[in-house]
């Protein structure tokens, strides 16, 4: 059986189609068989309905040419056929492989089919070509098929072609009317199937022009006689006999009967399942294009406000992207600032103190030597620390971020213990004021916002022991601002924007600080969209607040923020 | 006091004792005072200086990039004081940009000198720069 069906039918349609299903019921198990006296046993033959080849006429009995020809057949090897219908072409290739049949009236060679069946001589053509409604094909012509819904007929030559040719996985249908019912109700964009089988349909509905073909034929295949792979004799037989047919006049007159134009196949030849399944069809179309207009409205008007959505997501994520290339610009030029004179500062030192030791090796003067090669090692390590710092700060932070909801609790705990020693040294103490606000944030990132945060208001706001260090949470409309308070010296306001700086230090140089601390800060906090600054705190000391933004507002927030600055 | 007072305002120490080893190494007879910050260097200037010796230097070596109150600052305030603004100024930095040139002598610097990298260099410029700005210049009386 099909692995998905999906079938759209309007509730005139189901009704009609539980009608056929019934009548199909009516028709299986017991074979529609053509009664002649013959000795030897009959060829039992199935086939899923595929007009004009094999289905039920209007008196249930098996019709079409493939039929008509395998009847001929049989009548010049001296056996009887006894006809089998099934609803799809799965259901007709597993009757051949459990027994219950030895012959497949009418089929195109895939290699699915070839672990069951062999292939007979073929006997007619047969093209897979790809349908639309009219009105849709141009459009169609040049997609991507990849974004579109195509159905086919489960089993059949056509589902192995959409995969094969187009790569797409197609949406099954168990017949091929099910197929037309998903077209005309939009629950596929196309349909492939055999030209003949759906221009024969077609015809008999006089609905030609409703349908459109879209681009080349997919596969230009062979109809040929399925025979149990385990009968090879049949297979002979079954070809030498059909040869002969074919050379005959008898062979021409059936074609002409069945494809001429003065075709045997009207809508009087079709059975009453078959009349049920046309009715549908009709019913899906003429509903659909009741319905048509009405939810053209609708998908038109569903489709502005996704492309508006689209316009808004992508006009903020624009933004976004200019506001961080501006930032990654002006960050480049801190780097160049740094190279010139964190770099040059260190190289001055250690030629100028080369030249001291020089003087002095001339003078003997042992003392000044040794001084001057203790300026030139330590020089020299600035020169490296400078390096490493700006090697360190140009890749930290490259990665997206991946934004969560964190709880500040445990990071504050990470960063209580890794900053144990300076706390001591410091004689510092951390009060964090609760209750905490959760925020939305990279969580390794955010972790080191914070320590780089409170290390610094440890070494620089805590210059006497017992002084306090306050971590709270504010939280805004649109975000959450995390403050670390100190009662240091604090920073005067000229100098605010300045210690985000790369390398630019406000305070006493300390031969640990990188002067990455808060240039990091402030890289993480653009990372996510938000910001960061300095304010006085009331009573002495410096204010560090970062304002983390929710996700909606990180774009926004982020753009104006760099407008700004 | 008598001969030439020199104020230095260099938050690099290595540096500030490459000044003065290379006045000491070039011969030149002058009194060096060294503060770290622009902050200092204001105070300095206003008479609070620890080793202020009761009047005003005779020309300032100003260094650009300072931790906390930058040179440009350091000097755009003692070019709007009217007692201090007849002082020298001569910017003594690492830095070559533009930027940095331009805002130095849009803030009145009366010279911009680059610290060049080789100890002879060195005691030569310092050598120039006092012999010109200590005793060719004429100084505002």
């Amino acid at each position: 059986m099909a692995e998905t069906r999906v079938l759209a039918t309007p509730d005139i349609a189901g009704s009609l189609w539980t009608a056929l299903l019934a009548l199909i019921m009516l028709a299986w198990p017991a074979a529609a068989q053509d009664q002649r006296p013959y000795e030897t046993p009959p060829l039992r033959v199935v086939s899923a309905i595929s007009p004009p080849n094999a289905f039920l006429d209007s008196r249930r009995k098996p019709a079409g040419f493939a039929v008509d020809l395998i009847l001929a057949l049989g009548e010049r090897m001296g056996r009887g056929v006894e006809f089998t219908f099934t609803a799809n072409m799965q259901e007709a290739l597993a009757a051949i492989a459990t027994g219950r049949a030895d012959i497949l009236a009418g089929v195109v060679s895939t290699p699915e089919r070839a672990r069951i069946i062999a292939f007979s001589h073929p006997f007619s053509k047969t093209n897979v070509v790809l349908y639309a409604l009219r009105d849709r094909a141009p459009g169609l012509a040049n997609s991507d098929f990849a974004d579109l819904r195509i159905g086919v007929r489960a089993g059949g030559l056509a589902e192995s072609t959409v995969f094969d040719r187009l790569g797409v996985a197609p949406t099954l249908f168990d017949t091929v009317e099910e197929t037309m019912i998903a077209l005309n109700t939009a629950a596929v964009d196309l349909v492939a199937a055999p030209q003949a089988q759906w221009e024969h349909i077609l015809r008999v509905l006089g609905i030609e022009n409703r349908y459109a073909l879209v681009g080349e034929p997919l596969v230009e295949g062979a109809l040929s006689i399925g025979v149990d792979l385990r009968q090879p004799e049949l297979l002979r037989e079954i070809d030498a006999e059909l040869i002969d047919f074919m050379g005959e006049a008898r062979f021409e007159t059936l074609r002409e009967k069945w494809f001429g134009p003065q075709s045997f196949w009207t809508v009087e030849m079709i059975g009453m399942g078959s009349a049920a399944v046309i009715a549908a069809v009709l019913a899906s179309w003429l509903t659909a294009l009741a319905r048509g207009r009405n939810r053209l409205r609708s998908v038109e008007h569903r489709e502005t406000l996704r492309r508006e959505e689209l316009a808004h997501a992508y006009g903020q994520e624009l933004e976004r992207k200019n506001a961080l290339l501006k930032y990654s610009n002006s960050e480049m030029e801190h780097i160049l600032f740094a190279v010139t004179h964190d770099l040059k500062s260190p190289i001055v030192t250690v030629r100028g103190f080369a030249g001291v030791l020089e003087e002095a090796a001339q003078d003997g003067d042992v003392v000044a030597m040794q001084s001057a090669s203790k300026r030139i090692l330590a020089g020299t390590e600035k020169l490296g620390i400078v390096t490493d710092a700006l090697l360190a700060f140009g890749s930290f932070g490259r990665s997206e971020i991946v934004v969560v909801d964190l709880d500040l609790k445990p990071v504050l705990d990470d960063v209580k213990t890794m900053l144990h020693t300076d706390f001591i040294a410091a004689g510092a103490l951390l009060d964090v004021r609760q209750p905490l606000d959760a925020l939305r944030a990279d969580p390794s990132q955010f972790l080191r916002l914070v320590l780089n945060l409170i290390g610094n208001a440890v070494r620089y706001g805590c210059p006497t022991p017992g002084m306090t260090i306050e971590v709270s949470t504010e939280s805004t409309n649109d975000g959450t601002i995390v403050n670390v308070r100190d009662h240091g010296p604090g920073v005067p306001e000229n100098q605010r924007q300045e210690v985000f700086r790369l390398f630019r230090r406000y305070g006493p140089a300390r031969p640990e600080s990188t002067g990455l601390g808060l240039a990091i800060v402030q890289k993480i906090a653009l990372k996510h969209g938000g910001s960061c600054w300095i304010e006085d705190g009331h009573g002495g000391g410096a204010v560090f607040r970062v304002f983390f933004p929710n996700q909606a507002a990180a774009a926004t927030h982020f753009a104006e923020h760099r407008k700004s600055a | 006091m008598t001969g030439l007072w020199v104020l230095l305002v260099e938050d690099c120490q290595d540096h500030a004792d490459l000044v003065r080893i290379a006045l000491a190494s070039a011969n030149v007879s002058c009194h060096l005072s060294h503060v770290e910050s622009g902050e200092d260097a204001l105070k300095w200037l206003a008479g609070a200086g620890p080793d202020s010796i009761g009047r005003l230097p005779d020309f300032v070596l100003l260094d650009v990039n300072l931790p906390g109150i930058s040179g440009h600052e350091v000097l755009r305030q003692l070019k709007l004081d009217t007692a201090l603004r007849k002082i020298p100024v001569i910017m003594l930095t690492t830095s070559q940009s533009p930027t940095d040139i331009e805002q130095s002598y849009s803030a009145h610097a009366n010279s911009y000198v680059v610290k060049p990298p080789s100890f002879a260099d060195l005691k030569s410029l310092l050598r120039d720069v006092v012999r010109y700005w200590g005793e060719l210049n004429v100084a505002t009386p």
